[in-house]
């Protein structure tokens, strides 16, 4: 299978000001390496602060690494960026990122034509986009009048938007209702069966475990463990075991 | 296709910031805020040289109306967008930057004409000047040169918003910049010959000397001061490119895109 992520040694710190003179460094990633294969659904875990956003922003094209290498389609993120950005798309848990002065079909409109789809194909698009996530009756509402569910369902339609062949899903699940949730389920493993690629983080463990091909538990910017649920499970009876065990939790 | 394109994210830029509630909000904040401060330097102008052609400073000052949407407006326009989240879409898309910083600029540039042009006539009619004499055409076409380069202006300021969060105090001094320096309240050869540099490098100095020119009979450099002024145009945009890429592999390293 060929490796359409790869990641060795990535390092990222971040500056940090402290007063006027003092600085501080602080290590958000700290030689991570993994690889994700064409087709797989990739869950990256771990506690808040364990450097899974700062990792997605790396491999979205939207920051620098510090050292390392971060590749993706076999190009590296930072300096072949414009070889990858139309191949790939994102999605961020949260309220922010959309026009609350749009519409929904507007916002989609909008973020289609930044990928630079054409007009037959846009209408097309955004109509099955919209129904995927379920948001056609309220298509042509503002946005600053949807639930946080709702936008955070906007969210996912603007990260499909480009059809892209590798997603990136930070916390998607953020807000959704449970049939938002199982929605969403359902059209990761709709993206697989299409042959996407759908690396994702996720604090809800047993979310992890029904999708994930691999997954990585992630600890203080490094890996603390990585394999197929199972492996990742060990000798516990749920992966939420195993997890507070690796990171360092009481089980009780 | 791409000119389609193009508009139509002019247009949705411009209803997705679009700060008031309604028309009569709108009106007030484009045109009325606007029309007051004109009116309010222009009697500063009737006193202090104890006038009663106000010609000159209503010409000046009606072009600064701009100010409003084209600095203010356009200049937190990328500002904006980092702290709504809605940078990183632009960043990681693969969408043509310069179409982008342009689209942005489309309609402030549209609202800065109608704004100035309005100011003129209320101040003509206010401070009754005679303005029998001049073609308004001229007027007019200078109007439109002087608001696509303070626009393209305010662009290349906005870019700045991507590195920095001053930006509300880049802006004020920006104001106060335009206000000294650009001629409308006094002659710029009354300034420091250095500084009379600065003058012919920021927007709208080169259009106000064209009209009051016209006004007075002088058509000989009208059209070469409008060519400047729109080189100057062209030049911010291609500044405001370079900078936007200059800008954008600077924030990567340094992380300080959004707030998320
Ligand atoms: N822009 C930034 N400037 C400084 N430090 C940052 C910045 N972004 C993240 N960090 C720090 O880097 C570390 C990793 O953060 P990151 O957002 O990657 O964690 P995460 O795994 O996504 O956590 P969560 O589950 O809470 O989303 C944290 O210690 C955080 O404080
Ligand atoms: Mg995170």
């Amino acid at each position: 299978m060929d490796k359409i992520i790869e990641v060795r040694n990535l390092r990222r710190e971040y500056i940090r000001k402290k007063g006027i003179r003092n600085k501080e460094t602080i290590v958000a990633v700290d030689g991570i390496s993994f690889e994700v294969g064409r087709g797989e659904i990739f869950g990256l875990l771990g506690q808040n602060g364990a450097g899974k956003t700062t990792t997605i922003k790396m491999l979205t094209t939207l920051l620098a690494p510090t050292a390392g290498e971060c590749k993706v389609l076999g190009f590296d993120c930072f300096g072949e960026e414009e070889k990858i950005r139309n191949k790939i798309n994102f999605i961020f848990g949260g309220e922010t990122g959309v026009y609350r002065r749009l519409t929904a079909r507007e916002n989609l409109r909008y973020f289609s034509n930044l990928y630079m789809l054409n007009s037959s194909k846009q209408k097309e698009r955004i109509d099955e986009i919209l129904e995927l996530v379920d948001l056609k009756n309220r298509a042509d509402d503002l946005a600053e009048t949807f639930s946080k569910g709702m936008i955070q369902r906007l969210q996912i339609a603007r990260g499909l938007i480009n059809d892209p062949e590798i997603i990136f899903m930070d916390e998607p699940t953020v807000g959704l209702d449970p049939v938002g949730a199982r929605m969403l389920r359902n059209i990761i493993i709709k993206l697989k069966e299409q042959g996407k690629t759908v690396l994702l983080t996720t604090h809800y463990l047993q979310e992890a475990e029904e999708l994930c091909d691999k997954m990585v538990i992630m600890k203080d910017g490094r890996i603390v463990k990585s394999g197929v649920p199972s492996e990742i499970k060990g000798g516990y009876v749920t992966l939420e075991d195993a997890y507070i065990d690796l990171v360092g939790g009481q089980v009780s | 296709m791409a000119i389609r394109r193009f508009f139509e994210q002019a247009y949705l830029y411009h209803k997705g910031r679009q700060a008031a509630f309604n028309a009569e909000e709108f009106v007030l904040l484009e045109v009325g805020y606007p029309l007051l401060t004109m009116i309010f330097h222009c009697l500063i102008a009737s006193y202090c040289y104890g006038t009663n052609d106000l010609g000159e400073w209503v010409v000046g000052n009606s072009f600064l109306l701009c100010v409003n949407s084209c600095i203010f407006g356009l200049g937190i326009v990328f500002m904006n967008e980092r702290y709504t989240g809605r940078i990183r879409s632009i960043i990681a898309s693969p969408c043509n930057k310069i179409a982008l910083i342009l689209a942005n600029g489309i309609f402030p540039a549209i609202l800065a004409i109608i704004a100035s042009f309005l100011g003129l006539i209320v101040g003509v009619i206010v401070f009754q000047i005679d303005y029998s004499k001049v073609d308004f055409v001229y007027i007019f076409i200078s109007i439109i040169v002087a608001m696509i380069s303070a626009s393209c202006f305010g662009l290349l300021l906005g870019v700045l918003g991507l590195l920095t969060d001053s930006m509300h105090m880049v802006l004020n001094m920006m104001e106060g910049l335009l206000l000294i320096l650009t001629g409308a309240e006094f002659p710029i050869e009354q300034l420091p010959i250095c500084v009379q540099y600065v003058s012919w490098s920021i927007p709208l100095t080169k259009s106000i000397k064209a009209v009051k020119g016209i006004r007075v009979g002088d058509y000989k450099n009208y059209w070469l001061l409008l060519l400047l002024e729109l080189l100057s145009g062209i030049v911010y945009v291609v500044l405001a490119r370079f900078l936007f890429a200059v800008v954008e592999k600077e924030t990567r390293k340094k992380g300080s895109f959004d707030y998320y």
